[in-house]
């Protein structure tokens, strides 16, 4: 369909999402008289953010001496040395100016009795370099992220930012020369379509742990950043690398924050044994979370697990006292009575590690902008688009993820690609480029046939499959059959997500239509984990095989970048080299 | 279980009507959002707002028999 029958709008900027990341960013942008629209599935305050728990990182040294090379140590060894130094020195950097930033707009810290940020310990981090575990995790209770959002958006709303609400975006437009002009975009309440052109695209979207059949995630996350960007012919990186959180409710997927373990909880097995001093003698239920999940999921594939049929682990926290846990710990003292039937003041929760958070992503440089390899052994820019947050991968996190590192992750990262944005669009005196004729093609087509199948595959039954496969094929521990098997099962499901079909034609706010739509993404983001995940003959962070159980610091210190065109791989080196410091060289990883 | 919903299509109804649901539910069905997830699986015409069923986004907030709640923290047994 030729776009000139399609509405349009222009924009300097559009950014898609407004969960931490977008919102951040479109504050930078606010203050820069520039004409921004930020898109957003649901009204802003319900983006996923909002359920973070346990805190936002920043060697504030508010009870105990801290600094900030400290915290990349840490941060570098949690991602067992796959994240890019020289991207980690820049976050550390920038924590305790992004956190008191914060501060400044408003967030309601939890507080000292002088007054400074209330910091507790959490997983992974460590004063002077390993030796023992630091209070660094800036918190508002149990709560932060809720905090943390509503802070943003309220000072979005002071900014006037205007906000396209139920919006989906379905597609990115690019040009013949590669470069992004938009996006073509649904307006939920409407059924409508419309371009959105822009001189920059700002990919906020976070992540996709629907994919796996327990997750901590929303229903919203769906990786539609991802798909776009697959689609548009721009490598993911990394997506073999997901975090299973060690401590979801068992049965229900709820998250329970590591704060818990950070105020002093613990787990056991079921002989009432504290069994991570086996495993990380220092820290123990302090190490990071890839080590806590296997140690977990050791414990009851070797029948030491709790319950009926020994299934989970039990989170100890009685020991803290109930005004400790409802002053520090409020949020999931009422998720666990409502999702596990335990009062955590007298029980403990049954937990089993949930996949929780991509380490993987849309490729970016520290200033937000999106690369992919430019097919003479380096990189290049791709002109008009940036990612922040869950969706970007930068990359600090590596092959695992360090707590309170993701709320940080936002706040440093969508301040940098907002700066970025508002520097490219001044450096560019040209007019917006033209928008090619087929600029809306590909996703007219995809609504088209959702619009006139009159039978096929329900969606449900697709996603399913999808996700019991991944459960399956690509969890806590890998295995290489069930990593080929993976591989050729998520191709039959991608030719089956080819067919949906959805009863439900209207127009107005129709969420079948919706949900098809995000199947495609999740397909994306699911053959890419497959993919990526069996070509990885090592074992490093949250990825562990049985047939190679070691890291492999020869053959594997790289990055993996998937292609959905031919579902080709490519790799790139690690940056090991930090802005200013030293590196930190490569060492076993112990807790 | 047999859900009363209030219900409006704008394209089709010229105001809002109650419609019955007789849903199957398993027994890892706790909540009220598990049945409304059922139904929409069925009948998916049937739309609704819900995202972090855990009780802290407010997405799913609706009138329960005559109450204002979140769905993902109403129990079914309720």
């Amino acid at each position: 369909m030729a776009i000139r029958n399609i509405a349009r709008r222009q924009f300097d900027a559009v950014v898609v999402g407004a969960g931490g990341s977008g919102l951040r960013a479109a504050l930078q942008l606010a203050e820069s008289n520039l004409k921004v629209a930020v898109l957003s599935k649901v009204f802003p305050t319900r983006s996923h953010t909002v359920a973070a728990q346990g805190g936002v990182s920043a060697s504030l040294g508010n009870e105990e001496p801290d600094n900030w090379h400290w915290h990349m140590y840490d941060t570098v060894k949690g991602s067992d040395y796959l994240g890019d130094q020289d991207a980690i020195e820049f976050m550390c950097r920038k924590a305790c100016d992004a956190v008191v930033e914060l501060e400044h707009y408003g967030m309601p810290f939890d507080r000292l009795d002088n007054g400074k940020i209330y910091q507790r310990p959490f997983g992974g981090h460590t004063s002077n370099y390993g030796e023992r575990a630091i209070k660094r995790a800036c918190a508002a209770a149990d709560r932060t992220g809720h905090a943390m959002l509503h802070t943003l958006y309220q000072r979005n709303v002071r900014a006037r930012t205007q906000f396209f609400v139920e919006w989906m975006a379905l597609d990115l437009i690019r040009n013949q020369q590669g470069d992004v002009l938009g996006v073509v975009a649904l307006e939920m309440e409407t059924g409508e379509v419309m371009i959105l052109q822009a001189k920059a695209t700002l990919l906020a979207t976070g992540g996709a742990g629907r994919i796996y059949s327990a997750s901590t995630n929303a229903f919203i996350n769906t990786g539609d950043g991802l798909g776009m960007a697959a689609r548009a012919g721009i490598p993911l990186e990394d997506m073999e690398f997901w975090q299973f959180h060690p401590t979801g409710v068992a049965g229900a997927g709820v998250l329970i924050t590591e704060g818990v373990r950070g105020e002093g909880g613990f787990l056991l097995n079921k002989n009432g044994e504290r069994f991570m001093e086996r495993y990380a003698p220092t820290v123990k239920d302090l190490a990071s979370r890839d080590v806590v999940s296997r140690a977990m999921a050791t414990e009851i594939k070797e029948g030491r697990g709790a319950g009926k049929d020994g299934e989970y682990i039990l989170l100890k926290l009685d020991h803290l006292g109930a005004d400790v846990i409802d002053k520090r710990l409020p949020g999931i003292r009422e998720i666990a009575k409502k999702f596990a039937n335990v009062d955590p003041a007298t029980d403990p929760i049954p937990v089993v590690p949930t996949c929780h958070y991509q380490m993987g992503g849309v490729p970016t440089n520290v200033q937000g902008q999106a690369v992919m390899p430019n097919g003479k052994g380096g990189e290049k820019i791709v002109r008009g688009l940036y990612a922040a947050g869950e969706c970007a991968c930068v990359s600090v996190h590596g092959a695992n993820r360090l707590g309170t590192n993701s709320l940080l992750d936002l706040l440093v990262f969508g301040k940098s690609a907002g700066e970025q944005v508002v520097k490219d669009i001044a450096a560019d005196v040209n007019a917006m480029p033209d928008l090619p004729d087929d600029a809306a093609d590909k996703t007219m087509a995809r609504l088209a046939r959702l619009d006139s199948a009159a039978s096929g595959e329900r969606v449900s039954d697709v996603g399913g499959e999808m996700r019991r496969t991944m459960q399956l094929h690509c969890g806590v521990f890998r295995f290489p059959d069930g990593l080929t098997d993976g591989v050729s099962k998520m191709l039959a499901v991608a030719e089956r997500a080819k067919s949906t079909y959805i009863q439900d034609k209207s127009k107005v706010f129709n969420t079948a239509r919706v949900e098809a739509l995000e199947l495609d993404n999740l397909i994306e983001v699911a053959l890419s984990t497959m993919i990526s995940a069996e070509a990885r003959k090592e074992s490093r962070g949250a990825h562990d095989r049985s047939d190679h159980p070691n890291r492999d610091d020869v053959n594997w210190m790289k990055h993996t970048l998937w292609f959905k065109e031919g579902n080709r791989l490519e790799y790139k080196p690690v940056q090991l080299k930090p802005m200013t410091v030293e590196s930190f060289e490569p060492k076993a990883r112990v807790y | 279980m047999r859900f009363q919903i209030y219900r409006y299509n704008p394209d089709v109804d010229s105001k809002p009507r109650m419609q019955y649901y007789d849903v199957a539910m398993e027994p890892t069905d706790r909540m009220l959002l598990d049945a409304l997830v059922r139904i929409k699986v069925e009948d998916d015409t049937f739309s609704f707002r819900r995202s972090c069923r855990e009780g802290v986004c407010g997405s799913d907030a609706m009138n329960i028999n005559g109450k204002n709640g979140l769905a993902c923290i109403t129990k079914l047994a309720d």
